[in-house]
This record gives structure tokens, sequence and C-alpha cells, in this order.
């Protein structure tokens, strides 16, 4: 993985984002559809310790709004983008992957 | 955020343009039509923090978080909040001084025509540091601290952060940096207020943010005041605020994260300074627009995850390594910032025929939904009486605000 969360592919153009998305708990990406006619359309992620709770973390904020919700944890899902976030920028100096940890720290 | 030294007092202030859209020209009649258009973001620009504070809705850690944006990706995500029109950009975390490159972000953030804001527990705010971070462009420094020194250090699981705390602004005062307290009203916090005001304007600081807990992270319902304490608390801000004004000190004082507030405020207008006031207070909240999940303020957080708010973790709409900024926060496909933004329309229960659902907007759905479940479902901390909420506009009713 490079210093902007990608990783390069064989294929021109494409980077696979692999920058991790969850933070303490298991991420899910959702996916609703409206109407059986609808398209399945992405509206994010929720965080949840099992695919049970992110259905129902899922429902509570798109239940008004969908007929069909379908979770995906995100930890499984490959994404690929032509997008690489800050690559018209240098990332040789400033933040440095291996800060040393405050704890105990300087506040006093 | 609503601003009890404008509303009540008259008091104008540098950020009034992104309250009551009054940034042309500072005239405490001037009311816009239009709300402000595109948001306030918060970046959490890192986890990792130096202190451990009870109620941290970011859930901080002594330790650096996996996928924190690198510095190349953070400039990348500055050039997306720039280029989508973001008025200002707040350095928030965790701890965002522990960013070794908050300095060179700061700088690259206001080249790029951002206004950059910073949000810390100020205990890492040296002479040096601030003078840096005012050199690359910082605009304002808000500096947490939560009660007095014991009830701040024992909040904060550090001995000293008090007086660290208050070190660091001193440091941003001297260096002529604007600088303000950032203080959660909670159980133990609530009691102190009128102290570590009186304290920290002998130490020249002049605008105090007052927050009420939103349920996120650390920050549960249980560690929250009640509704009826809540009013207490706001009601002797409102005092202090006009005590102070009334011996000639102009503090500013503002209160984030309760819309009932903005009801109160009107209703404290009409009661002590009659219906023209109150009249006038309505009509700037109107133009402020109520709760601001989803429409004008927004997070980014540490791994470049995009919530509601900076207090809606547990929720993303997208990424900003996938996609910009912009066509996340503008993507119409998504129900729930369409809820959110078709607000008060949607509100049900006590909030569904509220006469205040104009310029509260239901308050914080956030705590609605770890409430009761449900994402339409009254604020838990309203605290407005029945009579108030059926009140239909304002008019002298001969009555008293609290009966």
């Amino acid at each position: 993985m490079t210093d902007d969360g990608t990783t390069e592919s064989t294929t021109d153009d494409w980077h696979r984002v692999d920058a991790p998305r969850a933070d303490g708990s298991r991420e899910w990406e959702v996916f609703l559809r409206d109407a059986p006619d609808d398209e399945l359309t992405h509206a994010g992620s929720v965080s949840a310790p099992s695919a049970d709770l992110a259905h129902e973390q899922a429902t509570t904020l798109f239940g008004h709004a969908a007929a069909t919700i379908w979770l995906c944890p995100t930890d499984e899902t490959r994404r690929f983008s032509r997008r690489r976030l800050g690559a018209a920028h240098d990332d040789t100096d400033g933040q440095t992957p291996d800060r040393p940890t405050p704890a105990g720290g300087d506040a006093a | 955020m609503i601003s009890i030294s404008k509303l009540l007092h008259g008091l104008d202030a540098e950020g009034d343009g992104l309250r009551y859209d009054a940034a042309d020209e500072n005239d405490r009649d001037q009311i816009r039509r239009q709300k402000q258009r595109r948001p306030v973001v918060v970046w959490n620009a890192t986890k990792q923090c130096n202190l451990a504070c009870e109620h941290c809705y970011a859930a901080a850690e002594f330790e650096r978080a996996p996928g924190e944006l690198s510095t190349a990706a953070a400039k990348g995500l500055l050039d997306d909040l720039a280029e989508f029109g973001v008025p200002v950009v707040l350095f928030s975390g965790g701890e965002p001084l522990l960013r070794q490159d908050l300095v060179e972000l700061v700088d690259y953030a206001t080249d790029a025509g951002l206004r950059a804001v910073l949000s810390t527990n100020g205990t890492l705010l040296t002479p040096d540091r601030v003078r840096r971070l005012q050199t690359a462009g910082l605009s304002y420094a808000g500096v947490s601290v939560d009660g007095r020194r014991a009830t701040n250090d024992a909040f904060r699981g550090r001995e000293g952060a008090f007086d660290a705390a208050v070190r660091g602004m001193e440091a941003c005062l001297d260096a002529g940096l604007k600088t303000g307290l950032r203080y959660t009203i909670t159980d133990a916090t609530a009691p102190d207020v009128e102290g570590v005001v009186d304290l920290l304007t002998d130490v020249g600081v002049d605008r105090f943010c007052f927050y009420h807990l939103d349920y996120g992270g650390r920050g549960i319902p249980d560690a929250d005041v009640t509704p009826d304490r809540r009013r207490e608390a706001v009601e002797r801000i409102c005092e202090l605020t006009t005590a102070y004004h009334e011996r000639g000190e102009e503090i500013e004082t503002l209160l984030v994260g309760n819309y009932a507030d903005a009801a109160f405020l009107v209703e404290y207008a009409r009661r002590e300074y009659g219906p023209d006031r109150a009249e006038r207070v309505r009509r700037y909240l109107e133009v402020n627009g109520g709760d601001p999940a989803g429409e004008r303020v927004a997070d980014v957080d540490y791994q470049g995850n995009v919530h509601a708010t900076q207090f809606w973790q547990g929720y993303s709409l997208g990424n900003v390594r996938d996609r910009p900024f912009g066509a996340i926060w503008t993507d119409d496909s998504n129900p729930l910032l369409g809820a959110l933004r078709e607000r008060p329309t949607n509100l049900s229960g006590k909030c569904g025929d509220c006469g205040y659902r104009d310029i509260c907007r239901g308050g914080s759905r956030l705590r609605a939904l770890g409430v009761e479940g449900d994402l339409f479902a009254p604020d838990p901390q309203c605290y407005l009486t029945e009579r108030e909420r059926t009140a239909p506009a304002v008019v002298d009713t001969g009555g008293t605000a609290a009966d």
C-alpha cells in the first residue's frame, strides 16, 4: 500500500483503494433499492460488530426509504478507482508514518 | 451555533456570516434571504490524543490509529474542500497538534482559500507552535476546558490538563490569535460555568462556546444532564452574558448542539425585553436555519470517511479516497441526507407540530436515534414546555415563558 492509501493495479489508471475504513468496529457497505424496478445504489456504510446489528442500524437509517437492503463487509469489498487522493502532492515530508505515542504525555 | 451575545445584545462577531448570513455587513438588523450554501467541514485530522476525555465523540486514543490520511492525501482533501467552496475547515481530532504536519496543512488550506480554525485541548500550544500556526494563517483556536481545575482534570483523565490548557490559551492571546473556550455541558461541568468564564475573562478570553452533549463515541446518554438542568444552565449562561454586557465587557457567548436553545432564546427575549426583540431574534434564527446536520456542517474523519456531523461517526456517507467530498455531499440518491435536509416536514411526535420546528428542525437526529431508535422521533433533550412548543408565533400573550 502506498502513502495515499492505494495499491498499484496491473490495469492502467486503476488503483485499488485499500486504506482501512473501519474504526474499532467492523464496517458494512450499505446498498439500497427503493422499488423492485429501481437500481441498487450504494448509500455509505455503517459501523457494527455483526451483520445482524449492521442490518438493524441500516434499517433504522434507511427503512423509511428502502424495500431492499444489502450489506457487504467493507473489508471484503475490493474498491478500485481512477481517483488517487493527493496524487499531485509530494509526501516526502510532513506527517511521518510512525510518530511516537503521547501516552503519559505532556499535558502537565 | 447560536450566539447569545448577538441575539440578545447585538454583539457582532467574525463568524456571524456563517450563523446569520450577515457576512457582507455586520449590521445587526440585516436579514438575508439565503442560508449558507456550503458546509463548514470538521476534519478529524487524527484519532490520536494525549488526553482521555470521558465524553469524547471521536473515542480518541493514545495510539495512532491505522488509515490516517498522509500529508499528500490531506492536501488532496483540502483541494476538494476548496474546489467545492467550503468556507471553513476546522482542524480537530483526537488532538490535531499531534500531527507533525499541522502547520504545513494549515498553510496549505489558507493558500487554497479556506478559513482554517483549530479545535484543540490546548495542552500542546506552546508560544512557538502558536506563532508558526498564526504565520501559516490560522484564524482561530478553540480550546476545550470542561469545568474548573479539578472537574476538568478528572474529565480529561490527566492532572495538570487545566493549567496546561490555560497556558495554551495565554500563548494564543499573547500572539494576538483569536481564541475561545469550548465547554461541554454535563452533570459534572454545569455548576462550574460561571467560575470558568470569570477565570478565563481575567486571562483575556472573550469568546465562550457551550456545547450540548451529542450521543457519539464515548458521549452516551447516561452522561448527559436532564432537560430541566439543561434549561437551567442555558438560562444561567444568558444571565451571565447579560451581566457582562451590562458592565461593558462584551464577551461573546454561543450555544452549540441543541436547537431547543433557539426557541428558548426567543422566549427569553420576549420575557426579558418584549415582543419586538423576540421577533427580531426569531427572524435571525430563521436565517440561521436550525440544526445543521447534513447541511451546513459536515465531518471528514481521520480515515477520510464523510459524516453528517462530527458526532455521527457510526455512519459514513462515503470516503474521500473514493469520491471527492463535493460529490459525496451533493449525492441526492442518499436517503439519509435527503431526510436530514427535508426537515422539519418529516418530524414526528411533539416535534411534528412544534411552533418552533422551523428554527429548530428537530434538534439532534443522532440523539433521537440513540435514545428512541427512530430517525424522526423528538430530540430527547428538548426542554421546551408544551406551551412554548404550541406558540404559533411571537406574540405577547401576557404569560411567562416557563409556565
